[in-house]
């Protein structure tokens, strides 16, 4: 650790960053689903409170812990948690939680982020047109390999996507903070809001089809998605949904805030730094991503199609729904290209982030050089990603979303909160936070960062134990025959959590205490 | 679209955009200010 740490280039820098890995499909695709579902316009009281008493509170608490660990030469989840807590050898364990799940995540989401940029080149090349609906849904199988009956899914250009892909993801990785994420964000970000920006108004202006009723139009579509229904708010499961949105759109919980915001300086700006960033994706979130998906969806389909609650599924709508409607528009192709290539910045900019916290682990905790601890990182994802390539038919997918994308991230988010609130002190935090900043926190958030928002996370896993957990644990809605596949990538979680417990053990077993970084004369 | 539907997305896309405009606005206006400060450390 004595080598100089790496560090962003600019304050915009880190908030594009961020902002990058924020937004992700789940902006574009999720959300619109989520509301139209949840009582529309309405949903966004339940979305707001949400954002304020978990969402933001909890940013600010990942910013504030990453950039206090960072100040030790740590830049992930287990050093960041022992330099927070000293006094106990045992908490860094807790802080496997911030490279497993983001690992996780990682294992389908750059597959998934294959399909955009492979549906991006098929709609550019013309070859996503087909004359039936049938015909997109059997492409789609036919790109996946989900249309064989055997054990084996994944097909060779699906294989071919993927790996470039994930080429492009370990380069961009490779090229570091600065140089490699800084640099594709500055770029990726703004591009993908101005594409973003074009496309919704096109979707905005989109006639209807030839004999569509009256009525079946954008603003109409705009009418599905934000026409409130207050009846909604009365129904926990609104709020509930409000929440999950709200928690996992923001990249909180997952550890990528606190690797980001570890390479910060103690005198740079954290508060309106993460506000800033947080708005960004809730600009992407709500106004363009609310103005594409849905719109276009009515304007062609119409209400009878969305009410039904099948067709809104948030996969469907995006890689289904989507390409139907720009085949039938005048310069279709550069219209499917554009949708497919905005979901591939938005999921590069949040796949790249997943990543930081491995490599980052390996480089402070193991002194390796970046090269070589991108290359062990990139070999454990090609080989950890094959079970979501290979079995996707076979409920991989939802089990590594459920346990890494689901369960350890509001486990963390919760921990984190009760560590860095609790016990490095609320009163120690709030000054850390507000150190070199340029915008005074409300007080009234001290009270949320220590009151509420652990308290509301802590109901939420209460009420997912009570309502979900042991169904998921024993299988119930799992087909038979899929029910050996579950077990194996359970058995491959159970051996990845183990694994990065055992290397968390090995990095400090003969370490002397640490000491912040500026009495290490390593800190320029 | 109802005019519920109209208020809810006016104010809700006021509040966002406002919020992006401000932020935005302080950020840059602080990194200007910075880079003198930046470079020193």
């Amino acid at each position: 650790m004595a080598q100089a740490r790496e560090r962003w280039g600019s304050r915009l820098g880190i908030i594009l960053a961020v902002a990058g890995s924020a937004v992700g499909l789940g902006n574009f695709l999720r959300f619109p689903s989520e509301a139209a579902q949840n009582g529309g316009g309405a949903f966004m009281i339940p979305y707001f409170v949400a954002l304020v008493l978990i969402g933001i509170p909890l940013m600010w608490a990942e910013w504030t812990a990453g950039r206090f660990g960072g100040g030790f030469g740590h830049s992930s989840a287990p050093g960041i948690f022992q330099s927070m807590y000293r006094k106990n050898r045992f908490i860094k364990y807790f802080g496997v939680a911030g490279i497993y799940g983001p690992f996780v995540i990682y294992m389908f989401y750059v597959y998934l982020e294959s399909w955009c940029l492979a549906f991006a080149y098929y709609s550019l090349t013309g070859n996503l047109s087909f004359a039936s609906p049938e015909g997109y849904v059997q492409f789609l199988q036919w790109y996946q390999g989900v249309d064989s009956a055997g054990a084996f899914s994944g097909s060779l250009p699906g294989v071919i996507f993927f790996m470039i892909t994930l080429v492009i993801n370990l380069a961009v990785t490779y090229f570091g903070i600065r140089g490699g994420i800084e640099r594709l964000c500055n770029i990726a970000l703004p591009a993908l809001f101005i594409m973003a920006v074009i496309l919704a108004i096109r979707v905005l202006t989109l006639d209807a089809p030839a004999g569509a009723p009256a009525g079946q139009d954008s603003i109409g579509g705009l009418g599905f998605l934000w026409n409130p229904d207050l009846s909604a708010l009365g129904k926990p499961s609104v709020w509930l949904a409000a929440a999950g949105q709200v928690f996992f759109t923001l990249s909180v919980g997952m550890g990528v805030i606190l690797t980001y915001s570890s390479y910060l300086r103690r005198s740079d700006d954290i508060a309106l730094s993460g506000l800033t960033a947080a708005s960004t994706n809730e600009f992407a979130e709500v106004v363009l991503g609310g103005s594409i998906v849905i719109p276009a969806a009515f304007v062609f389909f119409g209400q009878e199609f969305l009410m039904n609650s099948n067709n809104l599924g948030s996969f469907d709508l995006g890689f289904l729904a989507m390409p139907q409607i720009f085949a039938g528009i005048p310069f279709g192709a550069f219209w499917g290209f554009l949708w497919f290539f905005i979901l591939f910045l938005a999921g590069i900019t949040s796949s790249i982030s997943l990543a930081q916290p491995t490599v980052a682990f390996l480089e402070d905790e193991f002194n390796l050089t970046r090269p070589k601890a991108v290359r062990i990182f990139g070999i454990a994802a090609f080989v950890l990603c094959q079970p979501a390539v290979w079995f996707l038919h076979r409920g991989v997918l939802d089990e590594l979303n459920f346990w890494g994308g689901t369960v350890i991230i509001v486990m963390g988010a919760a921990f984190e909160l009760i560590l860095l609130a609790w016990v490095f002190g609320i009163d120690r935090a709030w000054d850390e936070l507000h150190c070199g900043c340029r915008m005074r926190v409300p007080n009234i958030f001290k009270f949320i960062i220590k009151y509420v928002s652990p308290t509301l996370l802590i109901a939420m896993l209460i009420w997912w134990f009570t309502t979900s957990w042991w169904d998921v644990i024993t299988m119930k809605d799992v087909p038979s025959e899929n029910i050996p596949y579950v077990l194996g990538i359970r058995l491959v979680l159970v051996g990845l959590i183990v694994t990065i417990g055992i290397m968390v053990w090995l990095a400090w077993r003969k370490r002397p205490d640490d000491a912040p970084l500026e009495q290490k004369g390593a800190g320029a | 679209m109802t005019s519920g539907g109209w208020i809810f997305m006016l104010i809700t896309w006021g509040i966002i955009i406002s919020l992006l405009v401000f932020t935005y606005a302080r950020t840059i206006t602080y990194n200007e200010e910075d880079c003198d400060d930046d470079s020193s450390t």
